[in-house]
C-alpha cells in the first residue's frame, strides 16, 4: 500500500524540522553535559559497577550443606540438560547414612568448562538438589583453555549471590 | 628587543609555522570534540579512559593522541592488487589542497609597526584572486579521494569515490555562485576587500540565501553528513575501504583541515571575518574573534551530523540540481538587481 | 485358540496363557513388578490388578489365565486408582532418590509412578532407612529401594537353585537378606538379579556410579563368549563430550529377553567380557605390510597381486566372526578354487549348573558344522601359495592356531583379517583390519542352529573395512545382501534381517 503524505511548504522546506531536531539535540548535549558522571546511564565499569537482577546468570557455584559438605549428588542431571555439554562429572560412593539423609553418592570430580558453557541455566533448573546455582559473578575471564575448566573446590569458592 | 627582531620575512616563518601547527590541532581537537559531542547528543559519555602518564584523564582529551600514535604504529597494509604509487600518493592529495586553501585566509586585523604593514595571512590579503585561489585549490581535494579509490581496485571504494566527484561537482556549481553574490556586492575577488565591506553589515544578512546555500554546499564539499555518501560506512564503506594505518589517518585528517577551511572561508565570506564589535580594536581581540566564529561553525558541524540522516543519492542529486543551484542563480540575480538599482 | 474381549475389543489368543502374556504380545501394557517370563508366578506385587468382568474383585493378571469370552478391562478408572493405590503404598517407604540410582532411565517403579502414580505422598511418618550393603564381591543391595517383588529369590531358588537370598521379617520390616555371602560370590549367574530387579535395588559393584543409562545408546546383539548365542543389550557410549575421559564405548552388557528361545539370563562370564572390546592398544587399526602401516590402496594392490598369482590357494574361516564375513571368504574361495578349512574353537569346562552356556567358546561355530567345513589339523597338503585366515576376538585350539601358523609362514602371499593384533599378524605378509562385532551387523549360528542378527552400534574407524568391501568393493551394498546370498545358496531359504528379527529364526 502506498501511503501518500501531502507536505507543506514548510516541510518541504526541511529547515523548520532541521532546526527543531537541533534544538533536541542540542538540549540532549546540554543535559548530559550537566549531569553528573554517576548519574549518567553509562557505568563506568572497574569503578563503578551495575546492580544486577536477581536472576542474572553469572559463575556456577556448588552450594554446600550446613556440615561444608558439597550438596552435589553426582546424578548427572544438570550434565544431561546441558546443552553445550560443558558438565562433566565423575561420581563417588560414600558410605554416609547416618544423619538420617542417604549419602551415598558425591562427586570425585566436577568441572565446568567455561568456555563451552552458555550460561542458560538449565543446570540449575534440572538439579534436584539446589547444588548448582548460577550467580552474579560476572568477572570470569582466562588467559588459557585449561584455567576455564573450574573445577570442584573452585567451584565452592565462588561468591554467593546477594539477596536482598 | 621583539619589534627589532619583527621583519616581515620572519613574520612570515612565525605565520606559517602557527597556522600549521593550530590548524593541525584544531583537526586533532575537532576529533575529540566529534566524539565526546555525540556522545552527550546520545546520552552517552564518549572517549574519556585515555590518561596522561595514566593519571590525569583531562576529559579524555589525549584521545586524539593516542589515536594518532596508533596510526603511526599500526601495520601498513598494501593489498596485492592495488595501483601501488596512486595508492599512496592519493592520501597525500587529498591532505596538501587542504591546509593550502588556509593559506588565504586573513584570521586577524592587519597592523602598522614602524611603518611596515603586517597582515595576518599567508598569502598576502591584497591578492586580487583570492576567492578563486580558494574555489580552485579547494575543490582539488576530491582528486584525492576519486585517486584513492580508483587505486584501490575496490569496487565498494570506486562507487565511494564515484559518488565524491559526483557531489563535488553538483555542490561546487552552486556554492561558486553563491560566492559569486558576495564578490558581486563587494566589487573585488581580495579577501580583505571582502571583510571590510562587512565592517557595519556581515554578509549573512543582507545575503541570507546566499550564505544557506553556501552553507549547505560547503557540507556536500566536505563530505560531512548528511551528504557522506562518498563515506556510507552502512552501505558501502566508502573510498577508503582499503586504507589503514596513517594512510586512513591521513584521509581523516583531509576531512577535518577541509572542515576547517571551509568553516573560516564561510566565516570571512558571510561573517564579516575577524570583525567583531568592540572586540577587533585590538589584533589579539581580532584574531579571537575570527577564532570563535570559526570554532562555533565547527560545532555547527558536528551539531549536523549527529542530528540529520544521511541523504540518499537521488535525494542528494536533486537537491544540488533543482533547488541549490537555482537559489543561487536568484540570489545573485537579487544581489546584481539590488546593486543596479543602487547605482 | 479362543475369543477374548480386551478393553471391548474382541481378540483371538491363544489358550493357557495369562492375561499378562496375552497383553505383552499383543502390546498393551499392563505394569508388573514381580511377573518375569523366566520366572513362576508369584502374584505378591498387586501391580497387574486388571479388572475381569463377572468377578467381584480386581484380578491379577500375571496368575490369571484367559478362559473363553472373558471380558478384560486394562485401563478402566476402578484398574487406575487400584494402581494409584499400589504405588502410593510401594513409595510409603521407598526413598525416591532416583537422582542418585543407577537404576533411574530404565526403572520400571520411576516408569509406572510417572504413568500411573500420585506426585503427593500423604504419609507424614519417616521412611525407614537401611545402609547400602555390599552382598558379594559382584553385587551391592540396598534395602531402601526394595519392592519385595522377589524376583531375585526366585531366581536364585528356581533358576540356578542355590538359594543365597531370601526374605526376613514381617509386614512393614520385611525385606530381603543374604544367607550365603560366599555363594553368591561363587554363583556364575548371580549378576543376573541386578538385571531382573525392577528398581535400583539389587545393582552391579562394577557399573554402581558409574554412567547414566540414558547418556548411553543400546544395540541388541548376540554374546560373543560361547555357542549357545545369548541376546545382549548392550550400553554403548557414544556421545563423547570434550571433558569426559576413556570411558567405554562399551559400558555393560544386560542380557536381552528372547521369548522364542525362552531365554532370559546371561552367565557372568559372559555379561563381564564386555571389557575386551574397550581395548584399544592392541587394535590393527590400518593395513600392515610385512609389519609396516601402509595405505588402503597399497594393501589392495597387494590383495589383488595374490589373487591373481593363480597358484593354489587356502582360506581359513573363523567361527568367531560372523556369517557374513565368512560367506564373504567362501565366496572368494569358490571364485579362486582355493580350499576352505576350519579352525576348532577353544573348548572350555561348564562351570556348575550349566545354565545357557555351553562348552564350544566361539559364536559362530555352528556355521562351520552347517557347511561341513573340514578341520584345518585335517589338512592333507600344506602347499599353498596364497592363504586367507580370518580370526577375531577370542582364541582357538592351540594344535589349529600351530598348523595355521605353519601355513602362513610358508605362504607366498599371506593374508590375514583380524580385529586385534594376534600371532597371526605377526607372522603374515599383509594383515588386514577388521570390524569388532559391535561395529558391523551380523549374524550368528548358535548352538540350537538358530540364526540370530546382531547389530552394529558402533561404526569402525575409517581405515577399517570389512572383508566383503576388501575382496568384492561395490559388489554389495552391505552385509545384509551377503545373509540374502548366503541363506539362499547355503541354506536354501530366503531370509534378510527384517526376518531374523529380534529374536531369531530356527533353521
Amino acid at each position: 500500500m502506498k501511503k501518500e503524505v501531502k507536505l507543506s511548504f514548510w516541510d518541504r522546506l526541511y529547515l523548520p524540522a532541521i532546526i527543531v531536531g537541533m534544538g533536541i539535540t542540542i538540549k540532549h548535549f546540554f543535559k548530559t553535559l550537566f549531569t553528573r558522571p554517576s548519574n549518567r546511564y553509562t557505568v563506568e565499569f572497574p569503578e563503578r559497577k551495575k546492580d544486577l537482577p536477581e536472576w542474572y546468570r553469572g559463575l556456577h557455584r556448588l552450594n554446600t550443606r550446613e556440615d561444608g559438605s558439597i550438596k552435589c549428588v553426582a546424578c548427572y542431571c544438570c550434565a544431561t540438560a546441558c546443552p553445550a555439554d560443558a558438565i562433566f562429572i565423575e561420581a563417588e560412593d560414600i558410605d554416609d547414612l547416618d544423619e538420617g539423609y542417604p549419602r551415598e553418592k558425591r562427586p570425585k570430580q566436577f568441572i565446568i568448562d567455561l568456555h563451552r558453557c552458555i550460561f542458560c541455566g538449565y543446570c540449575e533448573e534440572a538439579c534436584p538438589e539446589d547444588a548448582i546455582i548460577l550467580t552474579n559473578e560476572y568477572e570470569i575471564t582466562q588467559l588459557s583453555r585449561e584455567e576455564g575448566l573450574i573445577t570442584m573446590e573452585e567451584l565452592v569458592k565462588t561468591p554467593k549471590k546477594k539477596m536482598d | 628587543m621583539m619589534a627589532k627582531l619583527l621583519t616581515p620575512e620572519v613574520f612570515m616563518i612565525v605565520k606559517v609555522v602557527a597556522v600549521f601547527i593550530i590548524v593541525l590541532t584544531m583537526v586533532a581537537i575537532g576529533t575529540w570534540v566529534e566524539r565526546r559531542g555525540a556522545a552527550f547528543i546520545q546520552d552517552r559519555v564518549g572517549p574519556n579512559r585515555v590518561a596522561l602518564f595514566g593519571k590525569f584523564r583531562i576529559m579524555g582529551l589525549t584521545q586524539p593522541v593516542a589515536d594518532g600514535i596508533k596510526f603511526f604504529f599500526k601495520e601498513d597494509v598494501i593489498p596485492d592488487n592495488v595501483d601501488r604509487i596512486l595508492f599512496v600518493i592519493a592520501p597525500i592529495i587529498a591532505f596538501i589542497p587542504a591546509t593550502m586553501t588556509f593559506a588565504a585566509i586573513p584570521f586577524g586585523r592587519p597592523f602598522d609597526v614602524n611603518g611596515v604593514n603586517y597582515f595576518l595571512s599567508i598569502l598576502p590579503p591584497a591578492t586580487n584572486i583570492g576567492v578563486l585561489y580558494i574555489l580552485a585549490i579547494g575543490s582539488m581535494g576530491v582528486y584525492g579521494i576519486i585517486i584513492g579509490s580508483w587505486a584501490s581496485n575496490n569496487k565498494w571504494s570506486i562507487l565511494g569515490g564515484m559518488r565524491a566527484s559526483a557531489q563535488v561537482i553538483s555542490y561546487e556549481l552552486a556554492m561558486t555562485m553563491a560566492v559569486v553574490g558576495v564578490v558581486l556586492s563587494t566589487g573585488s575577488l581580495q579577501l580583505d576587500e571582502v571583510i571590510s565591506a562587512q565592517t557595519g553589515l556581515w554578509n549573512v544578512v543582507p545575503q541570507f540565501l546566499g550564505a544557506l546555500v553556501f552553507f549547505v554546499a560547503m557540507f556536500a564539499e566536505t563530505n560531512r553528513l548528511p551528504f557522506d555518501l562518498a563515506e556510507g560506512e552502512s552501505e558501502i564503506i566508502g573510498y577508503h575501504t582499503e586504507y589503514g594505518s596513517m594512510k586512513f589517518s591521513m584521509f581523516a585528517l583531509a576531512e577535518y583541515a577541509n572542515m576547517i577551511t571551509a568553516a573560516a572561508l564561510f566565516v570571512t565570506l558571510y561573517l564579516g571575518g575577524w570583525h567583531f564589535p568592540w572586540l577587533d580594536q585590538w589584533i589579539w581581540g581580532s584574531i579571537l574573534a575570527f577564532l570563535m566564529k570559526l570554532i562555533f561553525i565547527l560545532w555547527i558541524f558536528v551539531w549536523v551530523r549527529w542530528t540529520l540522516p544521511r541523504f540518499r543519492y537521488d535525494q542528494l542529486m536533486r537537491l544540488g540540481w533543482k533547488v541549490m543551484i537555482p537559489l543561487s542563480l536568484v540570489n545573485m540575480v537579487v544581489v546584481a538587481i539590488f546593486l543596479a538599482y543602487r547605482g | 485358540m479362543i475369543n477374548i474381549k480386551i478393553d471391548n475389543t474382541e481378540r483371538s489368543v491363544e489358550e493357557g496363557q495369562t492375561i499378562l502374556e496375552v497383553c505383552r504380545n499383543l502390546d498393551i501394557e499392563i505394569p508388573h513388578f514381580c511377573y518375569h517370563p523366566g520366572l513362576s508366578i508369584a502374584g505378591n506385587c498387586r501391580m497387574c490388578l486388571v479388572e475381569v468382568k463377572g468377578m467381584p474383585k480386581l484380578m491379577t493378571a500375571c496368575s490369571t489365565l484367559v478362559q473363553k469370552d472373558m471380558e478384560v478391562l486394562t485401563d478402566s478408572d476402578l484398574v487406575k486408582e487400584a494402581r494409584r493405590g499400589v504405588l502410593e503404598f510401594i513409595l510409603l517407604d521407598h526413598p525416591v532418590d532416583c537422582p542418585i540410582c543407577d537404576k533411574s532411565g530404565e526403572c520400571d517403579l520411576q516408569d509406572y509412578n510417572f504413568d500411573y502414580g500420585i506426585d503427593k505422598r500423604r504419609s507424614i511418618f519417616p521412611k525407614e532407612r537401611h545402609k547400602v550393603e555390599k552382598v558379594s564381591e559382584k553385587i551391592y543391595k540396598n534395602d531402601n529401594r526394595c519392592v519385595l517383588c522377589t524376583r531375585c529369590i526366585r531366581f536364585l531358588d528356581e533358576v540356578t537353585e542355590t538359594h543365597e537370598l531370601t526374605t526376613v521379617d514381617r509386614g512393614a520390616h520385611t525385606h530381603i537378606t543374604c544367607v550365603d555371602p560366599e555363594g553368591l560370590d561363587n554363583n556364575p549367574f548371580a549378576s543376573n538379579i541386578s538385571d531382573i530387579c525392577p528398581v535400583g535395588a539389587l545393582g552391579l559393584n562394577e557399573f554402581r556410579f558409574q554412567k547414566r543409562v540414558w547418556l548411553t545408546d543400546h544395540v541388541r546383539t548376540i554374546c560373543q563368549g560361547c555357542e549357545a548365542g545369548c541376546n545382549l543389550n548392550v550400553d554403548l557410549h557414544t556421545r563423547q563430550t570434550a571433558l569426559d575421559p576413556n570411558l567405554g564405548p562399551v559400558v555393560r552388557f544386560i542380557s536381552a529377553n528372547n521369548y522364542s528361545m525362552r531365554r532370559f539370563f546371561i552367565c557372568d562370564e559372559g555379561r563381564y567380557s564386555y571389557s575386551n572390546y574397550n581395548k584399544t592398544e592392541e587394535r590393527l587399526l590400518h593395513p600392515e605390510l610385512d609389519g609396516e602401516t601402509v595405505t588402503t590402496e597399497e594393501a589392495g594392490s597387494f590383495l589383488k597381486e595374490a589373487l591373481s598369482s593363480k597358484s593354489a590357494g587356502a582360506v581359513v574361516l573363523s567361527p568367531l566372526v560372523s556369517v557374513e564375513e565368512n560367506y564373504a571368504a567362501i565366496l572368494l574361495a569358490e571364485k579362486m578354487g582355493y580350499d576352505l578349512f576350519r579352525p576348532s574353537p577353544y573348548r572350555k569346562d561348564l562351570p556348575e549348573p550349566a545354565l545357557f552356556i555351553e562348552k564350544v567358546k566361539a559364536p559362530n561355530h555352528n556355521m562351520m558344522k552347517l557347511l561341513e567345513i573340514p578341520k584345518v589339523t585335517d589338512m592333507e597338503t600344506s602347499d599353498y601359495d596364497v592363504v586367507l585366515v580370518l580370526h577375531s576376538i577370542g582364541s582357538i585350539r592351540d594344535n589349529s592356531l600351530v598348523k595355521i601358523l605353519s601355513l602362513l609362514k610358508r605362504a607366498k602371499y599371506s593374508i590375514v583379517f583380524e580385529v586385534e593384533r594376534s600371532e597371526f599378524s605377526e607372522n603374515t605378509k599383509l594383515a588386514l583390519p577388521a570390524p569388532m562385532f559391535l561395529e558391523e551387523d551380523g549374524c550368528f549360528i548358535n548352538s540350537g542352529k538358530r540364526i540370530q542378527r546382531s547389530t552394529g552400534g558402533l561404526g569402525y574407524p575409517e581405515s577399517v573395512q570389512p572383508l566383503w568391501k576388501w575382496l568384492f568393493g561395490k559388489d554389495f551394498s552391505g552385509p545384509e545382501s551377503l545373509l540374502r546370498k548366503f541363506s539362499k545358496e547355503k541354506l536354501g531359504i530366503e531370509l534378510d534381517y527384517d526376518k531374523i528379527g529380534q529374536e531369531g529364526v530356527e533353521l
